[in-house]
């Protein structure tokens, strides 16, 4: 009678006794949650911001040097440099879209770069396949039972309930796998409620999970409300003249900058965002909502940590890019590769890296989508050499053969 | 179905209505055995909705409107909704959908429908208040008829149809060399991926394409935000089909169709044999097992095929399996709305309003009902709800045995008068909720935490409402009982977390 918790909290393969029903608490639950406390150093720390929807590349980073772009977008291309709403220039190729304004002072000072043409080779167009097979770092095989993030964590030095933080409800699939993740909307209210009877509360709720098999759980819960609690950096303010959009991603990215001033031993951190970027109709209206709240709160954050920016690399990616068409309804469909952006963390900023997005019908994949040139495992694996200084690249994607370097940080 | 040895058990009685309904209520397991499992069992699975309780929805007078009247159109009694009917209309939709969970005697109806919804889900955050009419038209009506009948109905309904773009898919339209209008495919691929083959059935993109180019005409009369005034009622608009021949999964579509093309296309897939294993396999997961038996799966599988997909007798297969039943069947974990809605029906309660209170705990947990987003429905892998925003699982125990979830109002005294315990005595109470509820099996140590004797009042100074964050409305600070404390504990023990 094995209790399949494996997927989410447990090792697996485990057979575990029917929970708090009589019988004790299996052995084989080794899942403890450790003391967080104050590291006293400065640690990288990787901030994965993750766009849900599908986020159209070529509207991020705009080639508007290639009179293709004007000839397959038509109504909901962006205008060139200089006309009212047009590009951002950043050279004579691209631009940053209008919305993404925030961004281009990152760009020019070097602290940002972007990556065109990043994807899973004959990847599904299904949402959530696409986002199932980037968290778990295994294109086509779900039966992986730990999340890309979870294995990073893991090979990233020390430990702790607040190693990987989630600024989400549910645990995402790339925090999967037997290591403890905080996962939270918030972490300011992240306590029992209770003034006064909080300690004895706590005392008779830890007594009645400690033979659960639940303990794991509530073990977590508890730490990580104490190290929160206690922490004064935590309830910090922003620097000075910092605002962050009250919009998503705007208070986690704010709560992360705090997370991470307060070294209670955080190393990765997720961010997920449901934004309106599944833009099959009304592109334009939905990014010219989306991305200025999107470049807001990634500005606001790089200027909140300030020189600590060297110790933070954001990763902001999608799970696929779009159709190179725009379709019938001013909106563009599920496709293959996107842009991804690259920000802090000793980047060699102000570059667009990966190959420049052909478009030339014969060129896009299956004739229709922006064709992927760099697998999303080789940026990843990059960046976890040349950020976290993890080189283990096949305990981090199995079976996976890497391909040419992108040159982040050379 | 259980023998009628078995039929007073108080722990098989247990299993049906923590599986098939929503945890026991005050007394039902002495009701159940009164009546005979076998015999409840039937009931369940005959019962319409509640009567009593739908006379309380039908009360609050606005639940009823067509899409239409929702609409811009006056309503038939020439009222014309403002945006502040809209609002109590569907604050009273998220009330009624509280009520019916906690409050019906239908329960295995309430829990059919709770899936049904789940499995062709619409989010109220894209729909807004055709939602109301959704789960009142499309789904509620046909949760134990046949599923090509709940598969046909959401399909046209104007809130599937605007959630997932379909109103948009038209034929592909050139007009001076570029494409002015065209298919769309998201409910094309969603309609074979979530709602019938499931995502392994070995479909292409060119069968999504084809799929979508059936439905291509399926529309909305002028859709809100699209075209200005309409009724936003659904309509097929045959200059907008794709009338080219096409190819979905195998299933041949000759050049000059129409409509029923879409209708045809239904049919295959709801007749389809990876569809009765896909649904199947949710069933299973449902009621039975987080990591579904595959013989089990075979079986119901094998009933959804021979029976043409009706879907009680599928459900009341389920119930007739070893499976169901099994003594030493690993507890699964409770989904927020479950566990949500267990506590309440354990504490008697009775939902006054679901907003504002209700609605904010299952907002944190993750779970407000109506709102999940993506098309896949919320997670009903109770595992998968396994995090330390579990933390607000302990706040909404504490806040609702506390008697300070607004809106609600608990009968635990009551409760546990009947149940033979002395509010006043930790021990007493402890064993009354315990015989009454868990049918005797909370751990010991459960028992001896939350028994410990509990001195003095002010125990809890201030339990903030796990609503505040969403509503602005902090929880008053009231003097706390021996009863609420004891219950609160007992909320939030790991054996509340399971059914």
């Amino acid at each position: 009678m094995a209790w399949d918790l494996s997927r989410r909290m447990f090792i697996k393969g485990g057979s575990l006794v029917a929970l708090g029903l009589g019988g004790p608490a299996s052995a084989v639950i080794t899942r403890t949650a450790q003391a967080a406390g104050p590291t006293g150093s400065r640690k990288k720390v990787l901030v994965h911001v993750f766009l849900r929807g599908g986020v159209d590349g070529l509207s991020v980073m705009v080639p508007h040097g290639d009179s293709r772009y004007y000839d397959i977008r038509k109504d909901i291309a962006i205008p060139p440099p200089g006309k009212p709403g047009g590009v951002l220039r950043l050279d004579d190729h691209f631009g940053l879209h209008p919305a993404l304004e925030p961004l281009r002072s990152l760009y020019t000072e070097k602290k940002m770069a972007a990556v065109h043409g990043v994807g899973n080779y004959g990847l599904t167009r299904s949402h959530f396949s696409a986002q199932d097979f980037v968290e778990l770092g295994t294109p086509g095989d779900r039966s992986t039972t730990t999340g890309t993030l979870a294995r990073l964590s893991g090979e990233v030095e020390g430990s702790g309930v607040l190693k990987s933080v989630a600024f989400s409800v549910q645990r995402p699939l790339c925090l999967e796998g037997p290591a403890p993740a905080l996962v939270t909307p918030g972490i300011l209210s992240f306590n029992l409620g209770i003034k006064e009877w909080r300690e004895e509360a706590e005392r008779r709720v830890r007594a009645m999970y400690e033979p659960s098999v639940l303990a794991p759980v509530a073990d977590e819960v508890f730490v990580a409300m104490g190290a929160l609690r206690d922490s004064s950096a935590i309830h910090a303010q922003p620097r000075a003249g910092v605002k962050y959009p009250d919009a998503p991603p705007g208070p986690s990215l704010r709560q992360a900058a705090r997370l991470i001033e307060a070294d209670l031993g955080t190393r990765c951190i997720f961010v997920p965002v449901g934004g309106r970027y599944d833009t099959h109709a009304k592109q334009l209206e939905a990014h010219a909502e989306e991305f200025p709240i999107l470049s807001q709160a990634l500005a606001a954050f790089a200027q909140d940590l300030g020189p600590r920016l060297d110790d933070v690399l954001v990763l902001v990616t999608t799970e696929f890019g779009r159709t190179a068409f725009v379709n019938g309804s001013h909106g563009t469909d599920h496709g293959s590769a996107f842009c991804a952006l690259v920000i802090g963390g000793g980047v060699k900023g102000g570059r667009i890296l990966g190959q420049s997005p052909d478009l030339a019908k014969s060129a896009l994949y299956e004739e229709r989508d922006v064709a992927v040139t760099t697998d999303f495992r080789d940026l990843y694996s990059e960046i976890a050499q040349g950020h976290l200084g993890v080189s283990a690249a096949s305990k981090l994607f199995p079976g996976f053969s890497p391909g040419a370097r992108i040159g982040l940080f050379s | 179905m259980t023998g009628t040895d078995t039929a007073q058990d108080p722990k098989r009685i247990l299993r049906f209505l923590n599986r098939a309904g929503f945890g026991p209520g005050p007394e039902q397991i002495r009701r159940v055995a009164a009546r005979g499992l076998d015999a409840y069992i039937r009931d369940q699975l005959d019962a319409g909705p509640d009567p009593g309780i739908e006379k309380i929805i039908a009360g609050f007078g606005d639940q009823r409107y067509s899409v239409m009247e929702m609409s811009t159109k006056p309503t038939a009694s020439g009222k014309q909704l403002t945006p502040n009917d809209i609002w109590h209309m569907l604050d009273h939709f998220e009330t009624a959908k509280l009520l019916r969970a906690v409050s019906s005697s239908s329960q295995l109806y309430e829990v059919l429908v709770d899936f049904w919804y789940n499995h062709f889900n619409v989010s109220r955050s894209v729909s807004r208040e055709p939602t109301i009419a959704y789960e009142r038209d499309a789904i509620r009506p046909h949760v134990t008829g046949r599923f090509r009948d709940l598969l046909g109905a959401t399909a046209s309904h104007p809130a599937m149809l605007f959630y997932l773009d379909n109103y948009l898919n038209r034929k592909d339209t050139m007009a001076e060399g570029r494409l002015v209008r065209g298919i769309n495919e998201n409910y094309g691929r969603e309609l074979m991926e979530l709602h019938t083959l499931g995502v392994s059935a070995g479909y292409t993109q060119s069968d999504v394409t084809d799929a979508a180019r059936v439905f291509s005409g399926w529309g909305l009369d002028h859709p809100r935000g699209e075209l200005g005034e309409g009724t936003g009622v659904f309509v097929f608009r045959p200059e907008e089909h794709d009338t080219k021949a096409k190819r979905v999964f195998g299933l041949e579509f000759p050049a000059g169709g129409g409509r029923e093309e879409g209708e045809k296309l239904l049919d295959y897939l709801a007749a389809h044999k990876a569809t009765a294993r896909f649904i199947s396999t949710k069933l299973v997961r449902r009621f039975v097992a987080d990591t579904p038996p595959a013989a089990l799966v075979d079986r119901i599988a094998q009933v959804f095929e021979t029976t043409h997909g009706d879907l009680r007798q599928v459900v009341q297969s389920l119930f007739e399996s070893p499976e169901f039943w099994a003594a030493d069947a690993t507890p699964r974990f409770r989904t927020p709305f479950e566990f949500t809605v267990a506590c309440l029906r354990l504490t008697g309660a009775i939902v006054d309003s679901a907003v504002p209170g209700l609605n904010g705990a299952l907002e944190v947990m993750g779970m407000r009902p109506f709102f999940c987003t993506p098309p896949t429905g919320y997670s009903d892998g109770g595992i998968d709800w396994l995090s330390p925003a579990y933390l607000h699982r302990f706040r909404f125990a504490f806040a609702l045995a506390a008697g300070h979830m607004p809106g609600v109002r608990n009968s635990l005294p009551q409760v546990v008068k009947n149940a033979g315990g002395d509010s006043s005595d930790p021990a007493s109470i402890a064993s009354a909720i315990n015989r009454e509820f868990f049918g005797g099996a909370l751990s010991a140590s459960t028992i001896a935490a939350v028994s410990a004797p509990h001195p003095g009042a002010g125990l809890f100074d201030r339990v903030l409402d796990v609503g505040a964050l969403f509503t602005g409305h902090p929880l008053k600070t009231d003097p706390e009982t021996t009863l609420g404390k004891v219950t609160g504990l007992i909320l939030v023990s790991p054996e509340m977390q399971m059914r």
